[in-house]
């Protein structure tokens, strides 16, 4: 028998001891898996669509100093959340893992943070793109860009991602782990070109961390705070190797090193291209003010036409992130779903025989990431001096829902471990050992932290919208779900024969031309 | 001093990255299977 047989089937009964079928295909390896979480990550689109923001509040030293201490806390939170990756690998992850830590309704609360945070990444990160396509491709075909066009450029893009996604999990993992090397690619092209091509030379290296200077009205050390957003953003959606679990052979030791290094990698490819634009700075004040300041730093360091094709090229990886997101969160929900966690749960738990995706999960998550940018469009149209922007709002609800849902299970599991009822012999292979509790602890204190500093004014808007989303739940929680949420401890009562009966099903038609089935 | 702060905190960074990948890349090769058992929270 060939290794990747015997882990396959290994895998499988791993997840059947969950109480749950082999349903999503099983073809990602470890590259795939560390692709999907460094594509969502994506470098290309948080620290370039965010750039304007760091260094308005932060000035060149957001991007030395801020951009590595959010790197170094967040390493915390990455290797918190791969040991629970490896000790209970389920696509469900961070809700799956609340509700069996503690019980089903801490679960419950924690998917729906969560699947608020993913809404706001799918947003923030199509918005992204078509923020950087549309004016583009304004100078292409001659119109002038403004929000109505950037909002039919973003449901392109989502439309895109959509299609591609319902097509099946081998395009799109093979697009994503081009997309990987497309990333580093494009940061080569980046730092060389800026690095020798620079008109004027670059700025000493004291440039990057000098701190004290902000182009808001805000005094230097709050300023830099706020600032942070542009690498926390970044730092969001490695979860994505834990929601793909179930597609990855070998999770428990592949999953948790997706999760982590994809962080790493992105701390360091990130630091290069930040530190080389930054230098690359002739006017700091000018550029904080414009409309796009990465854009604007690039055109003045290279010029116009290399500028725009380094910009093409950058705007393509923000649209392979995109992709990558949409499959994350397309599997957290489908994964929620089969635990009857969402209204109409039915539907979205389906999986497509033919390509063996969550297919009405998928345009679930299209449909809801269009409504979130969509409501923002229609209040900014009714309230034209909003002084927020649309990104900072999207990124600022992803980065908040996404921390507090890895922040969940973290505690919880700290929790158990002191109860005594999550015991080393629940590990992993991937965990801390004795510094596991000290990184879960750092990894806790930095969440509440930036939670804080991500809705404060000028970001108020989304702490608003993420109070309202909570009322919701409550409200939803107390009048429904509390006594109707079965959460991931009923699948445990499934029968093994009915799991093996449910996985033989799907063999045999998994064919083309044969449609949805439903999972009982 | 912001230039030497600044690195010194690179090279923390670096370093933390390095001492979690060798803790866990220890734990992974000492893994034995048959100590494991599944947390299902029950």
């Amino acid at each position: 028998m060939r290794p990747q047989a015997i882990h396959h089937d290994k895998d499988k009964r791993d997840l059947n001891k969950f109480g749950y079928a082999q349903e999503l295909l099983r073809s990602m390896g470890g590259f795939s898996n560390f692709a999907i979480s460094f594509s969502i990550i994506s470098i290309l689109t948080g620290a370039v669509s965010l750039y304007g923001h760091g260094l308005k509040y932060g000035g060149p030293g957001m991007m030395g100093f801020g951009w590595t201490i959010v790197a170094l806390f967040v390493m915390f939170v990455a290797a918190s959340m791969s040991e629970l990756a490896s000790a209970i690998p389920t696509a469900g992850a961070l809700y799956h893992w609340a509700a069996i830590l503690k019980n089903k309704r801490w679960g419950w609360y924690t998917a729906w943070i969560n699947l608020i945070g993913q809404i706001g990444i799918v947003a923030g990160i199509d918005y992204s793109v078509a923020l950087f396509a549309d004016p583009l491709l304004a100078s292409v075909f001659g119109y002038a860009s403004n929000d109505t066009t950037i909002l039919i450029a973003f449901t392109v893009i989502l439309l895109s991602h959509g299609v591609l996604n319902h097509i099946g999990i081998r395009i799109v993992a093979k697009l994503n782990d081009f997309s990987a090397w497309y990333h580093i690619a494009i940061v080569a092209i980046v730092v060389v070109s800026l690095a020798f091509f620079t008109k004027g030379g670059l700025n000493s290296v004291d440039y990057l961390f000098k701190v004290g200077q902000t182009f808001s009205d805000k005094p230097y050390m709050f300023a830099f705070l706020i600032g942070l957003l542009q690498a926390q953003w970044t730092f969001t959606g490695y979860d994505a190797s834990a929601h793909t679990i179930e597609e990855t052979i070998n999770p428990r030791v592949r999953a948790p090193w997706g999760i982590f290094t994809s962080v790493v990698y992105s701390f360091v490819f990130g630091f290069l291209m930040l530190a080389f634009v930054t230098l690359s700075i002739k006017d700091a004040a000018a550029a904080a003010g414009s409309d796009n300041a990465f854009i604007y730093v690039i055109s003045q360091a290279l010029g116009g036409t290399f500028g725009s094709v380094v910009l093409w090229l950058v705007t393509a990886a923000m649209w392979f992130c995109g992709l990558s997101s949409i499959t994350s969160f397309s599997r957290m929900m489908y994964a929620f779903s089969r635990d009857k966690g969402m209204p109409f749960s039915r539907q979205w738990a389906q999986i497509s025989k033919k390509y063996r995706t969550p297919a009405k999960a998928i345009w679930l998550a299209v449909a809801l990431s269009f409504l979130l940018a969509f409501i923002d469009y229609i209040i900014k149209l009714v309230s034209p001096d909003a002084t927020y922007t649309t990104i900072a709002f999207l990124t600022a609800v992803s980065v908040v829902g996404l921390y507090v849902a890895y922040g969940i299970p973290v505690w919880l599991k700290l929790r158990a471990k002191a109860q005594g009822r999550f015991q080393a012999k629940h590990n992993g292979p991937w965990h801390l050992g004795k510094y596991s509790n000290a990184i879960s602890i750092a990894a806790l204190v930095w969440i509440v932290f930036i939670c804080i500093m991500m809705i404060v004014p000028p970001n108020e808007m989304a702490g608003y919208a993420l109070a309202g989303m909570l009322v919701l739940l409550v409200i939803m929680d107390l009048a429904y779900y509390r006594k109707h949420f079965q959460g991931p401890q009923a699948a445990l009562s499934n029968s093994m024969e009915d799991i093996l009966r449910r996985e033989r099903e799907l063999e045999g038609d998994s064919r083309p031309g044969a449609g949805f089935t439903h999972k009982a | 001093m912001a230039t030497l702060i600044g690195f010194a905190l690179l090279l923390a960074a670096c370093l933390v990255a390095v001492g979690i990948v060798r803790i866990a890349g220890k734990s992974i090769r000492e893994y034995n299977e048959s100590e494991h058992e599944s947390f299902l929270g029950k």
